[in-house]
């Protein structure tokens, strides 16, 4: 009942239609048709596809069959997940790369322009013996009447907390959530788009023979790919490590495949039975 | 200390703060102290929500002061002028406009435009296995000490990893000898181009 050939048990999750992580849909790739998601369009024939040589037998596979035989996930329904085989060369730790945090400095550098340049031209120009601006004695009266529980106070002090909060976690989360390090080379390093990664696992997908539809979400530490079609999971397990292998990522992502056998004609009860 | 750590303790320092004033006038404001049954010390301010938010008192308490204007108008000038500095400096150029090209043996002496090193680099990047386009930006105030920024995007199918070694020995390498530097260190971002639509569907649907 609850071996890796199962439907996954959430429902939503067939949806070929995913989040906004879902990968090949996204929008960035500059220049490509819009439109080439994960819909039946990626389903390109395995002799169009120009990468990676086909036939899963031709590539290294350093996961010993994980589809058949071994129940790994009994909780989790349909799922064959095990992390791609971590090599020595994995071990390498690469640092981080920051967010220069360039676009929200420059946002709290004009906002702070724009508070203390003409205070500071109207305090010099009262020093000087003119009468102050009326904006400032508004905001002086409006200082020393508005009371701590006045609703307009309070809203805006709340609306300081949760600005400050946010400037403050800025200020200290690293950023960048939608590279993932690769592994360096001698003076380059690099990073990879988190879509380019799903893209990729798609492409590669999509040549195993029996898939009909690849869907892909990632985050950083996962990526999750549902396929549908009478396709053999361990071998689109065994194709998707060896691609994950070959993009060499600094923090190999953990693999999950879900796998649901709608479609190609074959009923649906035909992945339930086994 | 580098653009992006000047640039985090600038959002720090705004955002503890508006978070300590927002907090103050908060708990001022909803009584917490009160509710808490908090002791605050002697001058705690904005305690009670009767306060105002600044009393006339209070903005006024030092203003007979003789140091306190000068405090104020300095601090002001300090906080816009040290603005105008950031701001000035995001539009200064990242690297020299061009960099000295060694040229041994020959008694001459020849600068190339970073403008065409940039390209040198594209183009040695574009013609790598399984590249659509590569942007090359080269940032650093003095020519030891420049690094090379690229964004590379991938055509579908593409090695990531092959590229990144590709790109470290071969168009990177040259220009590090090319201008007889003992270090050029890149940074790359990687993008994967999104598949063209298949002219035909995988199955022949037959009706």
């Amino acid at each position: 009942m609850t071996g890796p050939r199962n439907e996954p048990a959430g429902g939503p999750e067939h949806e070929p239609d995913g989040g906004p992580e879902q990968a090949p849909a996204e929008p960035s790739a500059d220049g490509a048709e819009p439109g080439t998601g994960a819909g039946p369009a990626t389903g390109a024939t395995a002799s169009s596809l120009g990468g990676p040589p086909p036939g899963p037998a031709a590539q290294p596979a350093p996961q010993p069959e994980p589809g058949e035989g071994a129940p790994s996930g009994p909780a989790a329904g349909g799922r064959t997940g095990a992390p791609p085989a971590p090599g020595a060369a994995r071990a390498v730790r690469v640092r981080r790369e920051k967010s220069p945090r360039t676009a929200a400095t420059a946002v709290v550098v004009v906002a702070a322009l724009a508070v203390c340049g003409p205070l500071l031209y109207d305090v010099i120009a009262v020093r000087a013996g003119r009468r102050a601006a009326y904006w400032r004695t508004e905001l002086a009266d409006q200082l020393a009447t508005r009371h701590l529980d006045d609703l307009w106070v309070l809203l805006g002090a709340g609306a300081a907390v949760l600005l400050g909060g946010w400037l403050l976690w800025l200020a200290f989360a690293p950023g960048l959530r939608r590279w993932l390090s690769l592994l360096p080379a001698a003076t380059t390093d690099a990073m990879i788009d988190r879509a380019g990664v799903g893209a990729l696992l798609v492409a590669r997908a999509d040549e195993v023979p029996g898939v009909d539809r690849t869907t892909v979400k990632i985050n950083r530490r996962r990526a999750r790919v549902m396929i549908e079609g009478p396709a053999d999971p361990a071998a689109v397990q065994r194709d998707l490590v060896a691609e994950l292998d070959r993009i060499t990522l600094a923090r190999p992502l953990r693999l999950e495949v879900l796998t649901s056998r709608i479609g190609a004609g074959t009923p649906r009860t035909g992945g339930r039975a086994r | 200390m580098n653009r992006s750590g000047v640039n985090r303790v600038v959002l720090a320092l705004a955002g503890l703060l508006l978070l300590a004033v927002g907090l103050l006038v908060l708990a001022g404001g909803l009584d917490l102290y009160r509710h808490l049954g908090l002791d605050m010390p002697d001058g705690w301010p904005l305690t009670s929500p009767d306060q105002p938010l600044l009393s006339d008192s209070a903005r006024t308490r030092w203003t007979d002061e003789g140091w306190w204007w000068p405090v104020v108008i300095g601090g002001l000038s300090l906080i816009v002028v040290l603005g105008i500095w950031w701001l000035v400096a995001q539009l200064r150029r990242p690297a020299p406009s061009s960099l000295p090209l060694p040229a041994p043996g020959t008694g001459l002496r020849l600068r190339l435009r970073t403008k065409a090193l940039e390209e040198a680099l594209e183009s040695g990047t574009e013609v790598l296995p399984g590249v659509e386009r590569g942007r090359m930006r080269v940032a650093g105030r003095r020519t030891r000490r420049l690094t090379v920024h690229g964004s590379v995007l991938l055509s579908p199918g593409g090695d990531p990893a092959a590229l990144v070694e590709g790109f470290d020995a071969g168009p990177l390498g040259q220009a590090r000898s090319s201008l007889a530097l003992t270090a050029l260190p890149a940074r790359l971002r990687l993008r994967v181009a999104a598949r063209k639509p298949a002219a035909t569907p995988k199955h022949p649907r037959v009706i």
